[in-house]
């Protein structure tokens, strides 16, 4: 793991972009984020959209697999409770991601990098601005060293 | 029933072939635990032991079983006689959960449930006894219902007290009485279990830390990890043919299974993919583990590892109301949801 | 020159001015190497430690060469092991005579660069045993000695406050012409008395570690039922293997991608069912059983075979930590009792 000088190094240097992946359900978020864009909505390009069918297909072992890779920031978004395409994914994923939310709390991991939300379809000004506030709370923690010491190529 | 008449029922019931095998404990060459006797021969059956040495969730060898038999190694048509298991309270909670997950039939096992008053932390035991003793020969421990003693010239010497060297789980156990047996080892134990509200005591004076400190414990508590497997591959629950977490090392038991090509964690071992190791585990434990604490006495490195699995525990607990094993007729609760789950930790 | 420490912090402290130190620490889990600068050290009691010091030679992971796509193909460049060298103190004699089994793996025929330039940089100082330290010792019924010196560099015995240092090696009487140690502010010649007491100490530990079988001479057989007996508990974990100070099997990895990546050396076991698993599907060793048998007889047969020395250093590790207390003491003297038996 890197040494926390490391980290306020390469913060100062100001080439230090945040990585954070998003994963956005098919039918609600990914909509949302595709409005915020025909919107020219800004918000970060730090942001990396990683589609799912639904929001219950994500595994927690995804946002962990997206940490050791180095990402910065992990976004979950799917359709608000009742408007799931497939009627009730997103209300397993929200059973799963609050203990994933309450592990985290309880081993002292960045709890601020990790971030789930509803998003609709309609909502593009919404997605931007949980983007932008994710990004905002991950540029002032740094760069991610608590699961990230494994090894991670460019591109 | 006493001991005596269990052990001549179950080797009556060897005999006649109404058993495929009986699982249990006996004496070992290790003096601080007893050793796992899983026999299908009744003269074997005069080793049984119900002492409390017997630490070790047995229910592990059904998994294991089941987990040869999916492999193909059985007849499928076969109908498989049941299993003896000896199980305590605990115990008894992860045979529930097997049987929720239809892991096994109930008609596959004869339990002999085992009342528990508390058993010995081999750990412990084995420290003072280093502390305290005389003579470092192994031969001269004796452990009984009254502590840890040394035979100094035939006589036993007391080393500890049997508080000193209980396991501090009883303290947070809930079923000191197994929730089903088919035979009982002597008589229930009359004390009330800690109530349900209480359990977590542990884990909220782990809390007391700020977020700062917990990682500094369990990064440093990671970083020791030597990614044996022993947590895992003790542990009842875990009885996937093909663990996720180990693909690296345990390759699918049945020669066709495709082969996956991504791995969730490399052999590697560094703090970061020990942490994402056990952070995976702890999940997939959420409303299955059921406090045996076997994983924390199987490692060898000494990683609380029951503390981390409680603390999901104490969240399925807190946010749904449910306690692992404790009704084997419920769905699973990470199969299920409801409607008024909380949403306090998403953004709004 | 026989010489005698007063005050071993001291020493230690003067070692690691200019060596990477590691001493045994006692924690609540058990004692374990770990660095040092040498004024904090406190062995009383200390017994062995949970895992050997094999991992400073051959560590866990070890980065063997990186690799980066560039315009002319792949750039590959060579980790190279820790240049400064490293001093390892109180390693049990058991522990040390294990390295002269993994100098027989990696540095007879093609030597392994890695573990060479770290065995060349590293001081081995041995502590003598008092006796048997731990439950499961066992060292003298594999032909070894409490007071052993193979594999050491130096070795060391407590006597009276402090400890006698003999020199074993070349390497271990270099240590004493160093720097930080030249000046002998911490050590001086051992008086004859002191010596005496040293080496009457070492022959006490032997007598009170009088082997009662001689391990190397017992036959395994390949077709016994004692394999599939012992084996069914087995939970097929690695700390048998992991924690045995002689176990060297390894597997490489890559991390990273078709651009940029490296290869690392990671530990792996024979116990570990896909260890011997085929591209095929089949594996030869598809039980417990048959992976329990391999691992004796690669201790007790195969290695000796070899090399003429056993694999098995007698350490007791894998006794004491096993979970389900598999004995490999216990399943070699199932075998002295069938031979006895059936001869």
């Amino acid at each position: 793991m890197t040494d926390p000088q490391d980290n306020s190094k390469k913060v100062a240097e100001a080439r230090w972009q945040p990585k954070i992946i998003a994963f956005l359900c098919n039918w609600c978020s990914y909509a949302g984020a595709d409005l915020a864009g025909v919107s020219r909505l800004q918000y970060p390009s730090s942001v990396r959209v990683i589609r799912v069918m639904c929001s219950g297909r994500m595994n927690p072992s995804f946002v962990i697999r997206a940490f050791q890779d180095g990402a910065d920031g992990v976004m979950v978004a799917g359709c608000h409770p009742g408007d799931c395409h497939y009627i009730q994914g997103n209300l397993y994923a929200r059973r799963r991601y609050a203990l994933l939310a309450g592990l985290f709390d309880f081993l002292g991991i960045e709890r601020d990098r990790f971030l789930m939300s509803w998003v609709s379809a309609s909502e593009g000004g919404r997605f931007a601005q949980l983007v932008t506030e994710l990004t905002d709370r991950v540029r002032a923690l740094g760069p991610q060293t608590q699961l990230s010491g494994r090894d991670h190529a460019n591109g | 029933m006493q001991t005596d008449e269990i052990k001549k029922l179950l080797a009556d019931k060897l005999s006649k072939g109404e058993l495929r095998a009986v699982i249990g404990y006996r004496r070992g060459t290790n003096p601080f635990f007893r050793r796992p006797l899983i026999t299908s021969s009744a003269e074997e059956l005069g080793e049984l032991d119900f002492s409390p040495l017997g630490v070790e969730n047995l229910c592990t060898y059904i998994t294991d079983t089941v987990r040869k038999r999916r492999a193909g190694r059985r007849d499928p048509e076969e109908q498989y006689k049941p299993t003896a298991v000896v199980v305590r309270g605990c115990h008894s909670r992860a045979l529930n959960v097997l049987l929720q997950e239809k892991v096994i039939p109930r008609e596959e096992l004869f339990v002999v449930g085992l009342p528990c008053r508390g058993v010995v932390d081999p750990h412990k035991a084995q420290a003072l006894w280093h502390a305290r003793a005389e003579n470092r020969d192994p031969r001269n421990v004796v452990i009984d219902d009254e502590g840890l003693f040394e035979l100094r010239n035939g006589q036993k010497v007391r080393l500890a007290e049997f508080e000193e060297i209980a396991d501090e789980r009883h303290g947070h156990c809930r079923t000191p009485n197994p929730l089903f047996y088919d035979v009982l080892v002597g008589e229930p134990v009359a004390e009330e279990p800690v109530a349900a509200e209480q359990q977590f005591s542990d884990v909220e004076e782990f809390l007391q830390k700020s977020p700062q400190q917990r990682w500094s414990f369990w990064s440093e508590q990671f970083s020791r990890c030597i990614r044996c497997y022993a947590c895992k591959n003790i542990c009842p629950a875990c009885s996937c043919q093909e663990c996720s977490l180990a693909k690296d090392t345990e390759q699918p038991l049945v020669a066709d299974a495709k082969v996956r090509k991504t791995f969730w964690l490399g052999k590697q071992q560094d703090p970061a993919n020990n942490a994402a190791y056990h952070i995976n585990r702890a999940l997939h434990l959420a409303g299955r583990c059921v406090s045996c604490g076997e994983c924390e006495r199987a490692c060898p490195v000494g990683i609380p590892l029951l503390l981390l699995y409680r603390s999901v525990a104490k969240q399925v607990f807190d946010n749904y109301d449910y306690e692992a094993g404790m009704d084997a007729e419920v769905e699973p609760i990470m199969t299920r949801f409801s409607a008024e789950d909380s949403e306090d930790f998403m953004e709004e | 020159m026989i010489r005698y420490i007063e005050n071993l912090r001291q020493f230690l402290d003067e070692v690691a001015e200019g060596y990477r130190l590691f001493v045994p620490r006692q924690r609540p889990e058990g004692w374990f190497f770990e660095p040092s600068g040498g004024a904090e050290v406190e062995l009383e009691g200390y017994p062995n430690t949970v895992a050997s010091p094999k991992e400073y030679l051959f560590p866990q992971n070890e980065t063997l060469y990186r690799y980066e796509a560039g315009e002319e193909g792949l750039k590959y460049d060579n980790e190279t092991a820790e240049q400064t060298g490293q001093v390892i103190f109180g390693a049990r004699a058991c522990d040390c005579a294990a390295l002269t089994r993994l100098d027989k793996v990696f540095l007879e025929d093609d030597k392994d660069p890695y573990y060479a330039r770290r065995r060349e940089n590293t001081v081995m100082i041995g502590l003598v045993c008092p006796g048997a330290v731990a439950p499961s010792c066992f060292c003298t019924e594999v032909g070894l000695s409490p007071a052993g010196v193979a594999g050491m560099d130096l070795r060391a015995t407590e006597v009276g406050e402090g400890l006698v240092i003999e020199e074993i090696s070349d390497r271990g009487a270099a240590l004493f012409g160093s720097p930080a140690l030249k000046g002998g502010k911490s050590w001086r010649e051992a008086s004859a008395e002191e010596a005496a007491e040293a080496k009457r100490l070492q022959e006490a530990a032997e007598r009170d570690m009088a082997p009662a079988r001689d391990l190397a001479e017992i036959e395994l057989e390949f077709d016994s039922p004692i394999w599939a007996r012992e084996s069914e508990r087995c939970i097929g974990c690695g700390i048998c293997a992991f924690l045995c100070p002689t176990c060297h099997c390894f597997t490489i990895e890559h991390s990273g991608s078709k651009k940029k990546g490296k290869a690392i050396r990671t530990w792996d076991t024979c116990q570990f069912q896909a260890y011997s698993l085929e591209a095929s599907g089949f594996n030869p060793r598809p039980d417990r059983e048959q992976r329990l048998k391999q691992r004796l007889y690669h201790k007790f047969k195969y290695f000796s075979d070899r090399y003429g020395m056993l694999l098995c250093i007698g350490c007791g590790r894998c006794v004491s930590a096993c979970p389900v207390n598999i004995d490999i003491r216990e399943i070699l003297a199932s075998f002295e009792r069938e031979k006895s038996v059936t001869s």
